[in-house]
């Protein structure tokens, strides 16, 4: 089969062709490259080239643990689980400061404040450096899960799956991230004010 | 010309010659954990049917709570710990609450225990504990464990009843020091009364009598 046709197919399909021969991995590689990318950038406190570096072993680590993967999952749950658990073993390697820096929380000001959710529950007159700067102080657990539902798009099923919580969990500590994050800037707005 | 990232990761897989690993490694894999989590669960339930089996003919136990056997009540706690953290490994372990997992484990070795111990599995494990782990009789209840913690002021004797009753000045002794300081209690100590009754005591312990009847204490004696 050429690799137009593979093209063709779904992440799930693909997976067995790949098996067969590592050219087709090409498929897998183009249609998630720049997606985990940001992912890794938005959720580890990495310059450009360490995340690139994440990112190839991210790739590799996906390439070698084919076999496991599970039919039951979408294959995006389950590449982003992985890119999930190398940032965690990477933080904990590294003892890195878990915070995004000012740079990428750009995604954040972008996106979020498109989004109706947050947005409906803080006023309009918000400070970009301020929104920046209360996302960097937030929790990284109510972080991580506000990059995945309002920048990734991905539904409490798949966020479950990603992050392996429950689904009840998943949506307490969405509520809790909005209100970690709504506390973060106001003490920030407050201070900044006076 | 400089490759691009999808065949630097390509190059990579060829060069260091990368393969996906086996599927029965990873069915292997969940296999073990759901086998050392069942596994952690039977022995937790072994440990539970034994605490029973101990506690279960002590009236003392009420009243002194060094009857408490927390050797097993250890063990108990470690496997239970195993068994959660082996279920953690495994997939999809995710989709239900932890804590609610952890009740149901806890919930499984206790019903699993208390059935073990109606067949007899608590006191066939005493037996075989006290016959073939050395470290057993030792440590196995908190009057033990006070003796590690006071070491250096108190050393036991190992005397039976049988030696006892064969040495009056032993008895005296002992009889005395007993009085004075196991544990800060005294108790009326007669053996004899509870040897007319066939009251054995295991090894390194004697019969004693109190107002509940006969039971037995391991000897130390103060340097």
């Amino acid at each position: 089969m050429n690799l137009k046709d593979i093209q063709k197919k779904k992440d799930e399909e693909i997976i067995k062709y790949i098996l067969e021969s590592p050219d087709y991995y090409s498929v897998i590689i183009s249609r998630y490259e720049n997606k985990l990318r940001n992912y890794v950038l938005r959720i580890s406190n990495t310059s450009r080239d360490e995340a690139e570096d994440l990112l190839q072993d991210i790739f590799i680590a996906v390439y070698q643990n084919l076999n496991s993967f599970n039919q039951n999952l979408s294959f995006s749950s389950w590449i982003y689980r992985i890119s999930h658990n190398h940032v965690v073993n990477y933080w904990k390697k590294n003892k890195k400061h878990e915070r995004v820096s000012i740079e990428q929380n750009l995604f954040f000001v972008e996106t979020i404040f498109n989004e109706n959710s947050i947005e409906l529950e803080i006023n309009n007159s918000l400070n970009n450096k301020e929104i920046n700067q209360a996302f960097s102080e937030m929790d990284k657990k109510y972080r991580e899960i506000l990059i995945l539902k309002f920048l990734e798009n991905k539904d409490y099923q798949e966020i479950s799956d990603i992050l392996q919580k429950p689904m009840g969990s998943v949506a307490t500590l969405i509520n809790r991230g909005k209100k970690n994050f709504i506390q973060e800037y106001k003490k920030i707005h407050n201070e900044t004010k006076f | 010309m400089k490759p691009n990232f999808n065949e630097k990761i390509i190059n990579r897989i060829r060069e260091k010659n990368i393969f996906p690993k086996p599927k029965i490694f990873f069915i292997l894999k969940n296999i073990s954990f759901w086998f050392f989590s069942i596994l952690s669960i039977l022995i937790g339930a072994i440990s539970f049917a034994t605490i029973l089996h101990n506690i279960s003919d002590k009236k003392e136990l009420f009243q002194n709570f060094s009857y408490l056997p927390i050797f097993w009540i250890f063990i108990l706690i470690i496997f239970l710990i195993i068994s959660i953290n082996n279920y953690r490994k495994t997939n999809n372990f995710y989709k239900y609450n932890i804590y609610f997992i952890f009740i149901i484990i806890i919930i499984f070795s206790f019903i699993l225990g208390v059935l073990m111990f109606s067949f007899g599995v608590g006191e066939k494990t005493e037996q075989l504990s006290q016959k073939y782990l050395p470290f057993y009789e030792k440590h196995q209840r908190i009057t033990d464990l006070k003796k590690e913690i006071f070491k250096d002021k108190l050393i036991e004797i190992g005397v039976t009843s049988e030696i006892i009753k064969e040495n009056p000045k032993l008895k005296e002794k002992i009889d005395k020091k007993f009085r004075e300081n196991v544990l800060g209690k005294t108790y009326l100590y007669s053996p004899e009364k509870c040897l007319e009754i066939e009251y054995t005591c295991p090894k390194n312990s004697i019969p004693f009598l109190d107002n509940l009847g006969c039971g037995c204490r391991t000897i130390y004696l103060i340097k």
